[in-house]
């Protein structure tokens, strides 16, 4: 002790001090007490603290009671140890709540025996009060007391946590308010607030203690719901939620009216991490929106795997690009009246390095939608523009068409974009280069379409309509659209030859691109007979298996150099002939379809039942040769004895019908013989349709690169 | 019109191949969101939808499929069998491809025979085809 003070001197100080001061003996009776300490503890009146008096107005900092023994000055009497700063609650006797730090030490005599223990306080109140509230405001939003955010984080990991013990389920969900923002907009921010109370106070009531509700933000909560069992225990909960809010708001005066969206995810079914979560119950309140709002959605796990799988798939395609594996096939586009090729088609094919050669069927569709389509498509665009300058080097100098998708079209940049692609070539390719757009696409938006038909144009690029007939186009459409070609789907003409209404629409898109003066090109010829029918029809230009299959540039170059056109296009190539012609080349086809139906129905093969008509007289070429062409070929040989081979084949068919099936070896026998009759019927027909032919040009008129004389070829292609 | 119920996921299902069971499980969801989803009158969109999932399905399973046949040597063990698969693994896309040309000119394949062709997968190339594939990748990885 550097001064000693005297008695008087120390009384007066301690007296003085804000700190509170007091001395104990060693029974734990307070000896002194100074005046800090007698306005803090009330030792002035009978609230003392000390040890004889009952502590049940003093309190631990976790709100426990304090037991006699846990007396700051009875602990330091017992343990002969100091304490520093030790946080105790006082309740005054009108439930004044004071916070306490009290620190002390034991006082020993000279000797060391314990002599009693001094103890110093302070009231804390302000400070701790001022740290609750901020604790508080840390986690607790600031208008409605909900938890906020930061304590929703701790409340969803206990509660996760205590599902996975007790194996019961939990409602994550997300709940925004419909119809707020007319609220704050029309009564006030104020009356906006309120609601927002009256909201907050809503969920507490429907929810459980150990549920919670809290706010994110504007008009967004989170909710957790725990201890469920059954899904419909969940719904059941949800819906009352949804009908406590709807029910009407009496705030700034007025009555309002707001609902809720919510959107649910149940844990453990889906067992994501906890922001996972709270983002799978948005996308399901998002769609609770979308679905008219006033509802509740449960999140679609599947319909997420679902999507995160062919998002997966649409990065395989990205990489793949990348990669090299796409690759450009070419089919050709022959004009068969005159005997040349038109042009070609860029198809593009995906060499997959595991499931080998893909076609654009396969996996468009599944970009269609995003923008991968148009990097796929540039490419394309990229790729056939250096193609043509190669062919160009070996002489090969004709259209190329590419294939356009709808969203790279609607690209405000499309002109633009293909302008670059065609000045990075070293020639000239703009006016070879063909875009083909599928026309129902193209008329989903014929404004925009048309403007970048119109600009395709002044760069002197050619615009097809691809599939046509598949679309819903008005003849104004087609006004609008300015495009230069009509591609004819291949699905109407695949069928032509046995279904008459895709005839007719074959025909008419013919005479719809004459009348425009367009040029139509169709698509899917697999036969002779398509081919020389659609020449019948004024279809020059065709593509299709039926000419050459899409093959790879090298192969192409080959095809082109040795390409020569089929002789047996000029039959029809000479001036329009007659309608008997055509019903000739009709008939021919028809009548096989018609005996490969008959043989297969026989055979017991799932044909639809289709009415064989048996009578020779009633079938379409029956009625055509006995009832218009009679009196005017009757006078020709060929078409004489067709009626007897016609006859012979309808009367064998009915045979063939009759067999039972236990005569395998009858009806084998009388299949053939069928067969051979209609092989006889096919080549009279032939020889008529070259008889009225030659008959018609004078037999002078043969196209210049005709090689044979006309002779009709035996059997069939 | 027969309802057909939906599928629930059981072990008749497990290939033992996680990676292919994880995406059979999807078929399995792509097919019970199908039957809930699709009415008697079917609709172009819905069907456009569904069909555009089977592709990608086609890409991303087949390929997983298909290259741990390649990688473990499924053919050298047994070159009928993967052959087989693969064929139907092409027959599926074949069959796919076909119903959204269906589509594009307005023949929407019936509710029944979409769910029929799905079903029939399942059942034939699912438990029976996948199931081998899956015993024989089981084994190489064990070590045999």
């Amino acid at each position: 002790m550097a001064f000693p003070l005297s008695k008087e001197r120390m009384q007066a100080v301690l007296l003085d001090l804000q700190e509170a001061i007091q001395l104990w003996d060693i029974d734990g009776q307070l000896t002194y007490s100074n005046q800090a300490a007698d306005a803090l503890f009330g030792t002035g009146d009978d609230d003392g603290m000390h040890v004889g008096n009952s502590a049940g107005s003093y309190f631990h900092d976790d709100g426990r009671p304090m037991l006699p023994q846990e007396l700051p000055s009875a602990r330091i009497l017992s343990t002969r140890q100091p304490i520093n700063r030790l946080l105790i609650q006082k309740v005054g006797p009108r439930g004044k709540r004071l916070w306490i730090w009290i620190s002390g030490q034991p006082l020993f005599s000279a000797d060391g025996a314990l002599d009693g223990a001094v103890t110093t306080a302070s009231d804390v109140t302000d400070l701790v009060e001022q740290e609750q509230r901020l604790r508080q405001l840390a986690h607790h939003d600031a208008l409605t007391q909900l938890p906020n955010r930061v304590l929703l984080a701790e409340r969803m990991r206990l509660t996760l946590a205590r599902s996975q013990r007790t194996g019961e389920m939990v409602a994550v969900c997300m709940l925004d308010l419909d119809g707020f923002k007319l609220v704050n907009d029309t009564l006030g921010h104020k009356a906006g607030d309120q609601l927002l109370r009256e909201v907050a106070q809503r969920l507490l009531d429907c929810l459980r203690a150990d549920d919670t509700a809290s706010r994110l933000g504007g008009d967004e909560f989170a909710l957790l719901i725990s201890g469920i069992s059954k899904m419909s225990e969940c719904e059941q909960a949800l819906s009352r939620l949804i009908a406590a809010l709807a029910k009407p708001y009496h705030v700034g005066g007025q009555t309002a009216r707001i609902s809720a969206s919510i959107g649910v995810t149940l844990f453990p079914d889906d067992g994501s991490d906890p922001d996972i979560l709270l983002r799978h119950a948005d996308q399901a309140m998002y769609q609770a929106k979308l679905s008219g709002k006033n509802r509740f959605k449960f999140f679609d796990l599947g319909q997420d795997q679902r999507n995160q799988a062919n998002q997966g798939a649409l990065r395989k395609i990205a990489k793949a690009i990348g990669a090299g594996q796409f690759q450009l096939f070419y089919q050709p586009i022959v004009d068969c009246r005159h005997g040349r090729i038109e042009g070609a088609e860029a198809l593009i094919r995906w060499n997959h390095p595991i499931l080998g050669m893909l076609a654009p069927s396969e996996f468009l569709p599944l970009i269609e939608q995003d923008d991968l389509v148009v990097e796929l498509g540039e490419w394309v665009i990229q790729e056939a523009l250096r193609q043509m300058v190669i062919w160009h080097k070996s002489g090969l100098d004709m259209k190329v068409s590419v294939n356009i998708a709808a969203r790279q079209l609607h690209r405000p940049d499309f002109a633009a974009r293909l302008r670059q692609l065609l000045d990075q070539q070293p020639l000239d390719l703009a006016h070879r280069l063909e875009i083909e757009i599928v026309e129902s696409l193209a008329l989903e938006d014929v404004n925009t379409v048309s403007d970048t038909i119109r600009e395709c144009h002044k760069m002197g690029v050619i615009v097809a309509l691809d599939d046509f007939g598949t679309g819903y186009s008005s003849l104004v459409h087609l006004k609008r659209l300015a495009a230069d070609v009509l591609k004819i789907d291949q699905t109407f003409v695949l069928d032509m030859l046995a279904d008459p209404e895709n005839l007719a629409i074959v025909e008419g898109v013919v005479g719809l691109a004459a009348a425009f003066k367009r040029k139509v090109v169709a698509e899917g010829v697999e036969s002779i007979d398509h081919i020389l029918l659609l020449l019948e029809l004024g279809c020059d230009a065709m593509q299709g298996y039926g000419l050459a299959r899409p093959m790879s540039a090298e192969k192409f170059l080959d095809w082109a150099q040795s390409f020569v056109p089929d002789p047996r296009w000029g039959l029809a190539a000479a001036a329009r002939p007659s309608r008997d012609y055509f019903e000739l080349l009709l008939a021919e086809a028809n009548h096989r379809i018609w005996v490969d139906q008959v043989i297969a129905h026989v055979r017991g093969r799932e044909e639809p039942v289709i009415a064989i008509e048996f009578n020779d007289h009633k079938c379409r070429f029956g009625d055509w040769y006995y009832h218009e062409a009679f009196q005017r070929l009757h006078g020709i040989a060929e078409f004489r004895a067709l009626e007897t081979v016609h006859s012979n084949i309808h009367r064998m068919a009915e045979r063939l019908c009759r067999v039972p099936d236990d005569q395998p070896g009858e009806r084998a026998r009388l299949e053939e013989e069928l067969l051979g009759e209609h092989q006889k019927m096919v080549g009279l027909l032939r020889r008529l349709r070259n008889r009225l032919a030659t008959e018609n040009t004078g037999g002078a008129r043969r196209p210049p690169y005709q090689k044979t004389s006309g002779e009709e070829q035996n059997g069939r292609t | 019109m027969a309802g057909h119920e939906p599928i629930v996921w059981n072990d008749s299902f497990v290939t033992g191949v996680d990676e292919i069971d994880q995406q059979h499980r999807i078929l399995v969801n792509s097919l019970n969101a199908a039957n809930a989803k699709l009415t008697a009158n079917t609709n172009l969109e819905l069907l456009d939808q569904i069909s555009r999932d089977l592709l990608s399905y086609a890409l991303y399973h087949f390929e997983t499929e298909e290259e741990l046949m390649q990688e473990y040597g499924y053919a050298d063990q047994d070159v009928s069998a993967a052959q087989h698969h693969l064929e139907q693994h092409r027959s599926f896309s074949s069959k796919v491809v076909a119903v959204r040309e269906g589509l594009k000119v307005g023949t929407l394949i019936s509710r029944e025979d979409l769910l029929s062709f799905l079903n029939d997968w399942l059942v034939n190339h699912i438990l029976n085809t996948d199931k081998k594939l899956g015993a024989f990748i089981v084994a190489k990885r064990a070590g045999k």
